[in-house]
């Protein structure tokens, strides 16, 4: 495991199991954007690590990198994003504070039952796959659920 | 063209729950016996293995072409584009692989009924011996509950309920005391909770049943059947060798072998005394019909049915706070919602349903997303998950004209052979059943204090039922009259004397319950009556 400091913005990222933190299938300033929604979708809460401390935008990239299937998803809704904080406070999303964000969230989160816009379609597709990388994590089993499961033992006679 | 022959007295073609328990029995026996399996052998831990850090093993599985970050047998290796659905969303399961499905089923093991028997030519009592050996060799868990058409068996110790699933146990006898006709029990499930000598290794609760277990406890014909079978010496195994062809001699009305088509590419013949099919009922029904044998009544790939059912989930709130740091358990379901309309019928629809329950919070299954982001959301994640119960409820289809399968016309399957074709039209006793069946279990949710946090709500079509793609069978069925059916009380096809049936397509009827400890008992109890009469110099 690698520590460095990712973003300085958003404070510090570990990096899992990977040789760097380049991002492969996104480009550096649209991994800025994802590593900025990751946080602000799951943040460090108290003592449970956020997505980004689990290494989620990592995840996302080397998915994306090898299986194509959610990559255009991705693209127009980082570009959702990104248009929605330009319109409202003349910013990239990552350059935003943490409230404003947030209002940028809550907006796309609005109708998460039926989604009708980009960046409504947006939200639903990047919490389920930031949500589906932290719980994989080793930090968000350990720490966030605080899960003792998922080791193969050869036995494990119940406790009675 | 066969290019070489071997002879063996009984060839059996899939190695499925079905046909490796006949494999096994047959060997032990006496009989030399080809198993013919078109999978090849997936390694317990090294080709599937659903523990560990998934970060640290994502970059070489979707380098080696995965696009699950998750192992798992049967989402990596089960079949695809093998078949083609007509109608209400059929869908067919279909692993090819030494064990077939067996490595990937969750192992729920119910015995039929006496009263699911009265619609079979062959009494509860002629199998329950069959389902006794099989409990003892599949290693069985679960509590005796005395209830008349779910009998009893040979049990290891249960597992428990986790809190939710107690809580819809409360429902369920609050409902009992005013009168209604149900009961909740622990499931019943081929996986060891008990260390024995030669047995198994006990479970360790991590949940990955259906991912396949790398630890092999719970049983498939691959881990426990097939291995016993060779050390009698008498099995030869055929992996990644695909039957093309039932070889028939129509002069002595005689199935003599099969040819066979192996991972290069060529072919080659087996020749035997008597021929197994246990294919999987969709695949034997596909290849009888390919090959126009056994089917003088009409019968092959009609009477097909499976079970279909709807999910309600619902939330205890007082248990929201519990701990759920571990309680993965044996897969997810843990209890068992049965019981129902056994004594007196529903007026409203066919037959009856049963409803698999279960909780708890894995990582890798979650089954309540909260609406919403940011600060609390995973604790409120947590809570939810830790206080939901999960009702998924299971009713056989009504058999009709309209539910079977045939060959397609044009599309064929990667050795040239026609795809099988699944027809699937729902009837309106079966949306009668559904809407039953949402009914009750929202209704057991309230009366244990919960509320109801998702529900197919009212079912108006076919759209809201989801087909259990794992359980067809019927499609070769049993009887004693070889105009109406197509194999007799022994599994052996009324037309062709040496032909015999290894898997569920025999089922003469199919009530609520999971059908792989009745084809394997079934499978078994034809192997002896097949071995007395080899022994006896037929075929
Ligand atoms: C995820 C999952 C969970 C399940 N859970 C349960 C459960 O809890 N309880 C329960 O009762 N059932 C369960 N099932 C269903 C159970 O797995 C099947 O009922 C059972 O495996 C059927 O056994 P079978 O021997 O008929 O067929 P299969 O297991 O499908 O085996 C058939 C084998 O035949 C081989 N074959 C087919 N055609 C040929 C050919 N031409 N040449 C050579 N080989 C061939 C196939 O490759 C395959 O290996 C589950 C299934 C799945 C997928
Ligand atoms: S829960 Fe038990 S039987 Fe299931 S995969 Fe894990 S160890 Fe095997």
């Amino acid at each position: 495991m690698k520590r460095r400091e990712l973003f300085p913005i958003l404070g510090a990222g570990i990096a899992w199991g990977q040789p760097s933190q380049t991002p492969r299938f996104f480009t550096a300033e649209q991994y800025r954007t994802v590593v900025a929604v990751a946080d602000t979708l799951l943040p460090d809460d108290g003592d449970i690590p956020g997505a980004v401390r689990a290494g989620a935008p990592w995840f996302i990239d080397t998915t994306l990198f090898y299986v194509p299937t959610a990559r255009q998803a991705w693209l127009e809704g980082l570009e959702a994003v990104d248009g929605e904080a330009q319109r409202e406070y003349g910013k990239k999303f990552a350059e935003l504070s943490e409230a404003e964000r947030i209002a940028v969230m809550e907006r796309f989160s609005q109708r998460e039952d039926q989604p009708q816009t980009a960046g409504e379609h947006f939200f639903v597709l990047a919490r389920r796959q930031v949500l589906e990388a932290w719980l994989l994590s080793e930090a968000g089993q350990r720490q966030g659920l605080r899960y003792r499961g998922n080791t193969a033992v050869e036995e494990f006679p119940p406790a009675d | 063209m066969a290019t070489k022959t071997s002879t063996f007295d009984v060839i059996v073609v899939g190695s499925g729950p079905g046909g490796g328990i006949a494999a096994y029995a047959l060997t032990r026996a006496g009989a030399r016996v080809a198993l013919v399996e078109a999978g090849r052998r997936l390694r317990p831990g090294i080709d599937y293995n659903a523990h560990g850090n998934v970060y640290e093993k994502l970059e070489a599985r979707l380098k080696a072409g995965f696009t699950h970050p998750v192992s798992s047998v049967w989402r990596d290796f089960a079949e695809k584009d093998h078949f083609v659905a007509v109608g209400d969303n059929p869908r067919h399961g279909l692993l090819r692989a030494l064990g077939g499905r067996s490595l990937c089923w969750a192992g729920h093991s119910l015995r039929f009924g006496p009263g699911d028997f009265r619609r079979w030519p062959i009494s509860y009592e002629e199998v329950a011996p069959y389902y006794e050996r099989a409990e003892r060799l599949m290693q069985v868990h679960g509590e005796k509950n005395g209830l008349w058409n779910l009998p009893d068996g040979v049990f290891e110790k249960p597992v428990p309920m986790r809190l939710p699933e107690q809580k819809l146990k409360l429902g369920v006898e609050r409902l009992k005391a005013r009168g209604r006709k149900m009961e909740f029990v622990p499931q019943r499930k081929a996986i060891p909770t008990e260390r024995k000598p030669g047995g198994r290794t006990v479970c360790h609760y991590c949940g990955n049943c259906m991912a396949g277990c790398e630890v092999d406890s719970k049983y498939t014909s691959a881990n426990t059947a097939i291995p016993l079978a060779l050390k009698t010496g008498r099995l030869t195994v055929f992996t990644e060798c695909f039957m093309r062809r039932i070889e028939y001699d129509p002069r002595s009305n005689r199935v003599t072998g099969i040819e066979y088509v192996d991972a290069t590419g060529r072919s080659s013949g087996l020749r035997a005394r008597v021929l197994v099919l246990a294919c999987s009922a969709v695949e034997t029904a596909r290849h009888l019909l390919i090959n126009g044998l056994a089917n003088s009544s009409g019968q092959v790939g009609r009477n097909l049915t499976s079970h279909f059912g709807v999910t309600v989930v619902g939330e205890f709130p007082d248990l929201r706070t519990r701990d759920v740091s571990n309680d993965d358990g044996t897969d997810y379901y843990h209890s068992l919602l049965t019981g129902l309309y056994w004594d007196s019928p529903n007026p409203k629809f066919e037959g009856t349903y049963q409803v698999q329950c279960g909780a708890g919070l894995n990582p890798r299954r979650l089954i309540v997303t909260p609406a919403g982001f940011g600060k609390g959301y995973v604790k409120e994640l947590i809570a939810a998950n830790a206080a939901h119960a999960s009702m998924n409820m299971q009713g056989s289809t009504l058999v009709t004209s309209q539910v079977y399968v045939d060959l397609d016309p044009v599309r064929k399957d990667r050795w040239g052979l026609p795809l099988p074709r699944l027809h699937l039209h729902y009837s309106d006793s079966d949306l009668a059943m559904a809407r039953d069946m949402v009914a009750t279990c929202e209704e057991i949710i309230r009366v244990a204090g919960g509320r109801v946090l998702q529900t197919p709500g009212e079912i108006r079509d076919a759209k809201s039922l989801v087909i259990d793609s794992n359980h067809w069978v019927g499609t070769a069925r049993m009887g004693t009259d070889p105009r109406t059916s197509v194999v007799n009380t022994s599994c052996q096809s009324h037309d062709i004397p040496n032909l015999f049936i290894g898997d569920a397509s025999v089922f003469a009827a199919n009530p609520e319950k999971n059908p792989t400890l009745t084809n394997i008992a079934l499978a078994w109890r034809m192997s002896d009556l097949l071995a007395s009469k080899l022994k006896k110099g037929e075929f």
